[in-house]
């Protein structure tokens, strides 16, 4: 019996699927209106469009807004973004990028580049290509590229033997900010989400959905046809034109950080998020300050993460008085917590002096140790006892 | 009492005698002894000297020497005769010389590997030089990864991780794989069958990545004693090897004694239980001052020995932890503690599973006893090399149990002591696991058009995956085609892809309680099926035939339930052929269309059949390598003439080769399944088929092709040695299914076939 057969018995998965049948690719290539780029390695299809998205005037400094250290400010001409589609979302060796866009701003406006295969074998043109433009921009913005796009990269790099085009690229990851932003307000901080958020429009049904984009390029290499591929290359000049519009806000929002300007934040969860970006980039004064307002309009005054937040930046800063008004508050919404019991006993046994009180929430906070120190303090029997508040 | 006092008194014991079918005395053997190899760097020889190793055994020299010239290496040896040095000193040496050098460890389970890793952690801090060692397997933390993966020396890691977790992710391990100089496999025996076939595969691969980073790794195996470890360790690792021969460890004299308990029930074949003789044996020796380890099959088997051992032990003031148990499911602080017990002394007693078969190093203790045949010679010979210190007496004790195998062993000692250890097969072209593999490569690297994988041209398969679409054909290569990730789909330890989940919906939600798979869940996870797991009963509510998932509870009934599978075996081609007494022996593909119709309920104790129902489950198309002998007419006529019923004969012969023919090839009864045929459509006559059980087959019918006249003695010798009268389980079947002739009609059958042969 032929192997043929035997491999068709011996494989219970199979059945049904017809082989994949010939691409004319020059075809697809002329339909899709891209245009064929030759490299030291090969040829791969390119796109490039402008898009109507001026740049910042400046960059201010992003510091605090990035998981890593995002360098010295930086001028807009020294950003490239980047995004890739790919066969796949498993990780490993297995998966290769198909398409990279990359967008960087020139003479006002947004130059979007897509680099696309016409085949699996042209992935060392493919890199070739994000190496030239990755040249002299040192700064690679992604959204959650850390985990993804960059390694994707460096891994196909090193299959295809060659340099990692971005080996030596500050890496600014859109994400950080984005969650730092708003994780307090969306139900989620995927791109498509924030985007939303910041008032994009829906994203149209000539766009393939992320899901599905594996699919569409397995179908065009089997010869099934190409007519989705345009929704895919649309998808991703939205998704680059999307990172370039976060990074505006993202950068509208450091200036005004920056400047200590007020900022017309429409919700107190992102006076929060303000005040805690703030402390990130060491400006505790600033922070303490987002907070006060934050907790001054916000629905939620038992929100334990943010009375925690705003005693911690209010007590750093010296404002007793304020933090005891956020527990007050906390206490009044509810938040009945042995730990706000605790902080308000502290606050008022070293800070504001009144013992009487202190001793009540020591009760409720069941610190022992306290209640009996406070109980001899109350009763006038700590002769050690100095009404100076302690450091610290 | 000591060793010799104990054993004196069994041998003048009648009660005892009566049940020794050998009782085998192993002269003691001086050791062979090689001075270290000239150029070994000073520093390991320093180390050695002063851990009082002032020279080699033979073998070790033997293996650094090869090692050192370049060649691969298996060297078959005995349990704790110091396998270790033979390839950690040329690793060890190779990484002082050049810093970057890098080696991986494989080992079969992540127990030996953490005890390997100790071992060489230990010889690396005596040398005082920054050479790395890490184990990387599902428990290393996600943040010790990296590091590791860039300055680990020695890599120590498992076969399913370096399948799953390391080569689909070989861009993250380039420092290893650049520099990879040596792959150390120990155990190489283990990797056999179905298991072994996978792994060559899987080393297929890692050549694959090696050679892509420019690297030639030389390999360094290890094995227990199997007749053809070289032939097994170049299939295996797809390169040609060079076996160590020599074992140069001293050894004091051994005495081995096969025990077989006496019958109870004569039609039935059943002797008296394993547990309660190996019970009355290892009491025996745990009053006198030896210390002992008990092999039981199972990790109930342990804990029921344990508990009596206990027992025994405080009657004669022995603390209940000076006897302990070992097995999986302990904790590994725990493990290590008996291990160091065990080494000290302050264990005296251990019952373990065969986890303390593998290389764990315990030290050596007096007595090992068995309760059961471990299933291969090479295995037994390595639960039996835990017994026996350098220059001192040592006994073993093997207590058979009922079990077909056990009996074929126990009632023919010769077959362990006499003969050359069993052959271990593996198949690393067997289609379907060659196929999942190429699969996981594709993922790995694409193929280049005519590129080999291993010795095998793989286009035609390729071309197919493409066809499937899994891989796409362009520009003369293939690439990996899907969003999948091929590995997580492909388990080593099966041949068939998907298995059917056993979930227990009596716990919280249902809990996934183990993995069956598809042919063998038809006929024990059917629905109203009793399917027993961990000693407790379960039954099926449901088996979700689509979803693969069989849902289930515990229960307790008095009746288990046996399924009927009507099969229909197809010829689809011989390969090869010969004459075979009057009759013809082929090795060839067959087809297996076959259906669970239904399934009897069957009480315990009793085995009334107290009911029956039908099940509707899909046919299973299976395709596999058989080994057939067709008989022609006039055997069956003569059989017929002498009052036999043929097909019973058949039937009978089917049985019994059934149970003897894994002991020779080294497969688990469960491995080889048979098919009597009065009348075979292909061969026109009554034919009998072996074949493997597993889809493609792993080489198991082709062995017995090669020894079939040998397998077919050594079963005449058993029926007739049998000590049931007219069948039981242990040779052609119990004479209730079997048919009353069936015994002495299988073996006129093999007798025509010896007379053919001789007169040929």
């Amino acid at each position: 019996m032929d192997l043929r057969r035997r491999l068709a018995n011996l494989d219970r998965l199979s059945g049904g699927t017809a082989p994949p049948a010939p691409v004319d690719t020059e075809a697809v290539r002329r339909s899709l209106s891209l245009e064929t780029r030759t490299t030291d390695a090969g040829s791969v299809w390119v796109r490039r469009q402008r898009l109507h998205l001026p740049p910042p005037r400046t960059l201010p400094s992003l510091q605090g807004f990035f998981a890593r250290d995002p360098g010295p400010a930086a001028e807009p001409g020294d950003l490239l973004f980047l995004d890739t589609e790919t066969t796949g979302l498993v990780g490993g060796t297995g998966t290769l990028p198909f398409l990279v866009g990359m967008a960087w701003w020139e003479d006002n406006e947004l130059v979007v580049e897509q680099l696309m295969l016409p085949g699996p074998g042209h992935e060392s043109a493919l890199l070739a290509g994000v190496a030239e433009r990755a040249a002299g921009r040192p700064i690679v913005a992604t959204y959650n590229g850390a985990s993804f796009d960059l390694p994707l990269l460096r891994t196909r790099a090193l299959l295809n033997r060659r340099v990692d085009p971005l080996a030596d690229h500050l890496g600014w990851d859109l994400v950080v900010p984005a969650r730092r932003l708003w994780s307090r307000r969306l139900a989620d901080c995927r791109q498509q989400t924030v985007e939303l958020h910041l008032g994009a429009g829906q994203r149209t049904s000539n766009e393939v959905p992320g899901a599905e984009i594996p699919a569409v390029w397995f179908a065009y290499l089997a010869g099934d046809g190409h007519s989705r591929l345009e929704g895919v290359l649309r998808h991703n000049r939205r998704d680059m034109a999307g990172m370039a519009r976060i990074l505006l806000e993202v950068c509208r929002i450091a200036g005004e950080l920056q400047d200590g300007a007020a900022t017309d934040y429409t919700d107190w969860r992102d006076a929060w998020s303000r005040g805690r970006i703030s402390e990130q980039r060491g400006d505790m004064t600033g922070a303490a300050a987002w907070l006060r307002q934050a907790m001054a309009v916000t629905d939620e005054p038992e929100n334990p993460r943010l009375v925690a937040d705003a005693l911690r930046l209010l007590k750093r800063n010296g404002d007793h008085g304020r933090a005891r008004e956020v527990v007050e508050a906390a206490l009044g919404g509810g938040l009945d917590e042995s730990w706000l019991h605790r902080e308000m006993a502290i606050l008022c046994e070293h800070r504001l002096g009144e013992p009487e009180t202190a001793l009540a929430h020591a009760l409720l906070a069941g610190d022992d140790r306290r209640v009996a120190r406070l109980r001899r303090r109350v009763a006038g029997t700590d002769p050690q006892r100095k009404e100076m508040p302690c450091p610290g | 009492m000591n060793l010799a006092q104990l054993l004196d008194s069994l041998k003048g014991d009648e009660s005892f005698r009566r049940h020794v079918t050998r009782w085998e005395v192993i002269p003691p053997e001086p050791g062979r002894y090689a001075d270290f190899p000239a150029n070994l760097d000073p520093r390991l020889a320093d180390v050695l000297r002063a851990r009082g190793i002032d020279r080699l055994y033979s073998h070790q020299a033997e293996a650094v020497r090869l090692v050192g010239e370049g060649a691969s290496v298996v060297v078959p040896t005995p349990t704790a005769s110091g396998k270790t040095l033979c390839y950690n000193l040329p690793v060890l040496d190779r990484v002082l010389r050049e810093p970057q050098a890098r080696a991986l460890y494989l080992f079969p389970t992540k127990a030996l590997a953490q005890d390997q890793m100790l071992e060489v952690h230990e010889l690396v801090t005596d040398l005082g030089v920054d050479i790395r060692t890490f184990t990387f397997d599902g428990d290393t933390p996600e943040t010790a990864r990296r590091a590791i993966r860039s300055s680990g020396h020695i890599v120590v890691t498992n076969p399913d991780m370096l399948h799953q977790g390391i080569l689909p992710h070989h861009t993250l391990w380039v420092k290893l794989f650049e520099n990879l100089r040596y792959v150390v496999v120990d155990e190489v025996h283990q990797y056999r069958g179905v298991f072994g076939s996978h792994v060559a595969n899987v080393l297929r691969r890692l050549r694959r990545i090696a050679a892509f980073y420019g690297a030639d790794p030389q390999f360094i195996c290890c094995s227990a004693t199997i007749a053809n470890p070289r032939e097994l360790a170049t299939r295996l690792v797809g390169r040609e090897v060079e076996s160590v021969p020599d074992n140069g460890a001293p050894r004091g004299e051994k005495h081995f004694i096969f025990y077989n308990p006496p019958v109870v029930n004569a039609e039935l074949g059943i002797r008296q239980s394993v547990i309660k003789t190996t019970r009355r044996i290892a009491e025996r020796f745990i009053t006198g001052n030896v210390q002992m380890i008990v092999f039981a099959r199972s990790r109930m088997r342990v804990e029921l020995l344990l508990t009596y051992l206990e027992q025994a032990g405080r009657r004669v003031g022995i603390k209940s932890g000076e006897v302990r148990g070992y097995r999986g499911g302990y904790l590994p602080g725990e493990r290590r503690a008996i291990e160091q017990g065990l080494r000290d002394g302050s264990v005296g007693t251990v019952v373990s599973t065969n986890a303390l078969e593998l290389g764990i190093d315990i030290g050596r203790l007096d007595v090992c006893i068995m309760a059961g045949y471990a299933g291969t010679v090479a295995s037994t010979w390595q639960q039996a090399g835990r017994a026996g210190r350098r220059q001192n007496l040592s006994a073993v004790v093997m207590v058979a149990s009922s079990n077909p195998t056990d009996q074929y062993v126990v009632q023919h000692p010769e077959f362990f002591f006499d003969r050359s250890p069993e052959h271990a097969s593996l198949d690393p072209d067997n289609l379907v696991i060659l196929m999942s593999h190429l699969k996981c490569a594709a993922f790995e690297l694409p193929f280049d058009q005519d590129e080999r994988f291993g010795d095998q041209r793989v286009t035609e398969i390729l071309d197919y995956l493409a066809d499937q679409r899994v891989l796409h054909r362009g520009e003369g290569r293939y690439h990996w085609m899907t969003d999948t990730y091929p590995a997580e789909e492909v388990s080593l330890r099966s041949a068939a892809p998907d298995n059917v989940v056993i979930i227990d919906q009596s716990r919280p939600g249902g809990r996934i309680i183990g993995e069956m798979d598809l042919f063998s869940a038809q006929e024990m996870l059917h629905d109203k099926a009793i399917y027993i797991h961990g000693a407790q009963q379960h039954h099926v509510d449901k088996l979700d035939w689509e979803r693969r998932e069989a849902h289930v509870q515990p229960v307790q009934v008095d009746h288990y339930t046996d399924a009927q599978r009507k099969s229909e075996l197809k010829t689809l081609t011989a390969d090869e052929e010969r004459p075979l007494g009057c009759g013809t022996l082929s090795v060839g593909e067959v087809g297996l269309i076959s259906k669970v119709t239904v399934f009897k309920k069957i009480k315990l104790g009793t085995h009334e059949n107290i009911g029956s129902d039908r099940v509707h489950l899909p046919e299973m198309e299976m395709h596999t390598t058989a080994c057939w002998w067709e008989i022609p007419d006039e055997v069956t006529a003569q059989l017929a003439r002498a009052g036999f019923d043929p097909g019973e004969a058949l039937a009978g012969l089917a049985h019994l080769l059934g149970r003897v023919a894994p002991v020779f090839v080294m497969a688990d009864p469960a491995d080889l399944h048979t098919k009597a045929m009065v009348r075979s459509p292909f061969t026109g006559n009554a034919t009998l088929y072996l074949y493997d059980s597993c889809p493609g087959g792993v080489g198991f019918a082709r062995r017995i092709f090669d020894q079939f006249e040998e397998i077919s003695v050594a079963a005449a010798d058993h029926a007739t040695g049998c000590a049931c009268r007219g069948g039981c389980p242990a040779c052609v079947g119990a004479a209730v299914e079997s048919g009353g002739t069936a015994r002495d009609g299988a073996r006129m059958l093999l007798q025509q076939l010896r007379q053919a042969a001789a007169g040929a």
